[in-house]
C-alpha cells in the first residue's frame, strides 16, 4: 500500500515536472541564414576579427586596425539589428572599420543573426520582456570601495565600468524586447511599475580556459534571479551558490561560496559586486527621472518591482 | 498560368546546368544555452552546452564540366579565354546569372508577389526570396494605384518539406512593402513555403507556395503564375566594351574559390583555370580612386593567380588550410587597400596602419 502511494506520488511529481518544463518551439524563428553568414564571415571578416566560431579575439592584423571582438554579448545586446546592419553596410566609427557595400541588407542581416547565435539574450533572462534600455555606469568612490570589498580584490581598470540593461514589461513581442534609446522622451515611455530587474554581462572561463560570455539577472531586490551562459559553459555546479543570493541589505551581499566550482564562484562574486553597484546607480537615476510622476504610477513600482 | 516559351525553356535548361557552390548547414535548431532560473533546481541538463555556430562547411558537389560546344560564350565568362590549365583541364562552365521565378499570389484583398532567386534552387545553395506585399484597394491610390504596398508587417516564412522545418523572419527591405528572406535548403525535393504574420500580430497575408529544390519548380499551383525571366546568353556582333565590371568578376572569384576547395581532379583544374582567367581579367582594373596604385593592384592579382594554381595542385584534404592561408594574406592585402580602403601602405605587411583620410 505504501509502495503504491509512493508510486502515485512519483508519477504525480514527474507529471508536474513535465508540465513545469519550459516549452520550446519546435521550429524557432530564425532571423537570418546561418550557412550564408558562415561563408560571408570566412570571406570578409575572419582576416581581422578572427574565427567567430571559437569566440576568438581579433587577429594581430585586426588589432592594428582597431578591430574588436564582435561576438561580445553586451555589445550586441546594446544595439538593435537595424543599427548593426547599418554599421556593416556603412562602416563603423574608426578608420579601420570598412563599409561592406558589396553586401546586400539580407547578407548583413544573416551576419548579425549569426553573431547573436548562442549568446545570452535579455529575453532569455527575463522571459516575455517587452523593452529594455542600456547605459554604462562607472564605479567610483564608495561604490567602488564596496565592490572591491565584496569581491576581495582590487578591480582592474576595465572592470571599473559596467553596462546595465534595465528590463521592463511582460507582453513579450514576437521579435523580442524593444531596445529603447537613451533619450528622455523615449525613456519616459517606460513605467517604473513595469520594471522587472537588471541584466549585466561578464565572462567566465570554460573548462578549456576559453573566456565565454555569461549573463547575470538581478531581481528588483538586487538578488540574483537568473544566470545564463554561452554554450560550452557549465554553470550547474556554481548555480546553487549564486541563484537567489545577494540582496539590497548589506548583510545579504556576501561572496558566493561553491566547493564544486570555487573559481567560477569567485568570478561571479566579482561580477555581482560590480553589477549591484552599477544597478544601484541605474535605480537611482531612474528614480530621479520619475521624481515628479504621479504617485499612482511610481509608488508601487518603485517599492516592489516585479520579478 | 502560362506555358513556358521555347526560348524560356531553352534558357532554363541551360541554367539548370550552371554550377552552383554554396555552403550548406542544417539550421533547424539553434545551439542550446546554459539556462538557470531562480527557484528551480539546477539540473545538469540546464547547462548542456551546444556547439557555437561554426563556419559553414563547404559542400560543393563535384561536377564534371559540360562539353565546350554546349557552352555559349557570355560576357561574364572570361574562362573562355583562359590559358591552358594544368592536368588536362576542361574549361570550366561559365557563371551565368540564374533565372528567377516570380509568383503572384492573392488572399482576400492581399496581394503578394514572390521572387525566387535563383529560379532553380539547389540543396546547400543560398536562395533569396523577396516578398512584395500589397493590398488591393477598390478606390485606386493616387501614388500606387490599385495595389498599395504595406510596410511594417511582422511576417514569417515557414519552409517545410523534405528537410527539417525552418521558420524565418521576413525582414523589411528598403522598398516600401518589400520583405526578404535568405534560405539555404537542406535537402532536395519540393518545399512548401507559408507566409503568415508573426504570432500576436494583428493582420497580414496568409499565402503559401511551392519551391522545387533540385527538382523542377512547379509550373502552376492555385492561382499562381510562373514566369522565368529571360537571360541573354549570347548574341552576334561585337560589344563596345566586353570587359565586365570588377564586382561581378570578384563575386565569381568567391564562388569558384569556394568550389575549388572541395573539387577533385579535372574539376579542380577547371576551376583553377577559370580563377586564373578571372584574375587576369581583373588586372588593369584598379578602382579609379586608386589609379596611381594600379601596378600594385595588378601585381596582387597576379600573385593571387599564382596562389590559385598552387592551391589547386594540392590534394583536396590539404586545400582547406592552404586556402585559408591565401585568404589571410594575398586576398586580405588587396581587399584592405583596394576594396575597403582602410589601409594605404602595404609595403610593411603584415604591419599596417589605418588609413586616416
Amino acid at each position: 500500500m505504501v509502495s503504491l502511494k509512493r508510486f502515485t506520488l512519483l508519477v504525480g511529481a514527474a507529471g508536474i515536472a513535465l508540465c513545469a518544463a519550459p516549452v520550446r518551439a519546435a521550429d524557432p524563428l530564425l532571423m537570418g541564414d546561418r550557412a550564408n553568414a558562415g561563408t560571408l564571415w570566412r570571406l570578409h571578416c575572419t582576416g581581422c576579427h578572427g574565427d567567430a566560431s571559437a569566440w576568438a579575439d581579433p587577429t594581430p592584423l585586426g588589432r592594428q586596425l582597431g578591430a574588436r571582438r564582435l561576438r561580445d554579448a553586451a555589445l550586441l545586446a546594446s544595439r538593435s539589428d537595424d543599427d548593426l546592419i547599418a554599421t556593416l553596410l556603412k562602416g563603423g566609427p574608426g578608420p579601420g572599420s570598412p563599409a561592406l557595400v558589396f553586401l546586400s541588407p539580407l547578407d548583413a542581416a544573416d551576419l548579425v543573426a549569426w553573431l547573436r547565435t548562442g549568446l545570452p539574450r535579455v529575453e532569455d533572462l527575463f522571459e516575455g520582456a517587452s523593452a529594455y534600455h542600456v547605459k554604462k555606469y562607472p564605479l567610483q568612490g564608495p561604490g567602488l570601495a564596496r565592490a572591491e570589498a565584496l569581491s576581495g580584490v582590487e578591480l582592474d581598470a576595465s572592470e571599473k565600468e559596467l553596462s546595465v540593461f534595465t528590463v521592463y514589461g511582460t507582453s513579450g513581442p514576437a521579435l523580442g524586447p524593444k531596445l529603447v534609446p537613451q533619450e528622455p522622451v523615449a525613456l519616459d515611455t517606460l513605467s517604473l511599475k513595469d520594471r522587472r530587474g537588471w541584466v549585466v554581462y561578464g565572462e567566465l572561463k570554460s573548462v578549456k580556459g576559453e573566456p565565454l560570455p555569461v549573463a547575470l539577472a538581478l531581481a528588483g531586490d538586487f538578488s540574483v534571479a537568473r544566470l545564463q551562459g554561452a554554450p560550452g559553459l557549465d554553470l550547474s555546479k556554481v548555480a546553487p551558490a549564486v541563484i537567489g543570493k545577494g540582496g539590497r541589505e548589506p548583510g545579504k551581499r556576501k561572496a558566493f561560496v561553491s566547493k564544486a566550482a570555487p573559481e567560477q564562484a569567485a568570478a561571479l562574486t566579482r561580477l555581482y559586486a560590480r553589477a549591484v553597484e552599477a544597478a544601484a546607480a541605474a535605480f537611482k537615476e531612474e528614480a530621479d527621472r520619475h521624481l515628479f510622476d504621479p504617485p499612482e504610477t511610481t509608488a508601487k513600482g518603485a517599492a516592489a518591482p516585479k520579478q | 498560368m502560362h506555358a513556358r516559351s521555347p526560348l524560356s525553356a531553352l534558357c532554363a535548361a541551360v541554367l539548370l546546368a550552371a554550377p552552383f557552390a554554396r555552403a550548406s548547414a542544417d539550421e533547424s535548431k539553434p545551439p542550446p544555452r546554459a539556462d538557470l532560473r531562480a527557484g528551480a533546481p539546477a539540473p545538469a541538463a540546464a547547462t548542456v552546452g551546444g556547439a557555437p555556430p561554426a563556419a559553414a562547411p563547404v559542400a560543393a558537389p563535384a561536377t564534371t564540366p559540360a562539353a565546350p560546344a554546349a557552352v555559349p560564350a557570355t560576357a561574364t565568362a572570361p574562362a573562355a579565354a583562359a590559358p591552358a590549365a594544368p592536368a588536362a583541364a576542361a574549361p570550366a562552365r561559365p557563371s551565368v546569372p540564374s533565372a528567377e521565378v516570380s509568383l503572384s499570389l492573392k488572399q482576400g484583398d492581399w496581394r503578394v508577389r514572390v521572387t525566387i532567386r535563383p529560379g532553380e534552387p539547389k540543396p546547400g545553395q543560398l536562395v533569396e526570396l523577396r516578398l512584395d506585399v500589397a493590398r488591393q484597394r477598390e478606390v485606386p491610390d493616387a501614388t500606387y494605384g490599385e495595389h498599395v504596398p504595406v510596410e511594417g508587417l511582422p511576417l514569417q516564412l515557414a519552409m517545410s518539406g523534405p528537410g527539417s522545418k525552418v521558420r524565418y523572419y521576413a525582414r523589411p527591405l528598403a522598398d516600401v512593402g518589400s520583405y526578404g528572406v535568405h534560405w539555404t535548403p537542406a535537402a532536395k525535393g519540393l518545399w512548401t513555403a507559408q507566409l503568415s504574420q508573426l504570432p500576436g500580430a494583428e493582420a497580414g497575408p496568409q499565402v503559401s507556395f511551392e519551391v522545387g529544390v533540385g527538382v523542377p519548380m512547379p509550373v502552376s499551383a492555385q492561382g499562381q503564375a510562373v514566369q522565368v525571366s529571360r537571360v541573354v546568353l549570347g548574341a552576334k556582333g561585337k560589344s563596345q566594351n566586353n570587359r565586365p565590371p570588377l564586382s561581378p568578376v570578384m563575386r565569381e572569384v568567391a564562388q569558384r574559390w569556394l568550389k575549388l576547395e572541395a573539387a577533385a581532379g579535372p574539376d579542380a583544374a577547371a576551376e583553377s583555370a577559370a580563377l586564373v582567367a578571372l584574375f587576369k581579367a581583373a588586372q588593369g582594373r584598379a578602382p579609379p580612386s586608386m589609379a596611381s596604385a594600379s601596378a600594385e593592384f595588378d601585381q596582387l592579382a597576379q600573385s593571387a593567380a599564382a596562389e590559385v594554381e598552387r592551391v589547386a595542385a594540392l590534394a583536396p584534404k590539404e586545400r582547406g588550410a592552404a586556402a585559408r592561408g591565401v585568404e589571410a594574406s594575398t586576398c586580405l592585402r588587396c581587399h584592405l587597400k583596394f576594396r575597403d580602403g582602410v589601409v594605404e601602405d602595404l609595403s610593411k605587411w603584415p604591419e599596417v596602419k589605418p588609413w586616416s583620410r
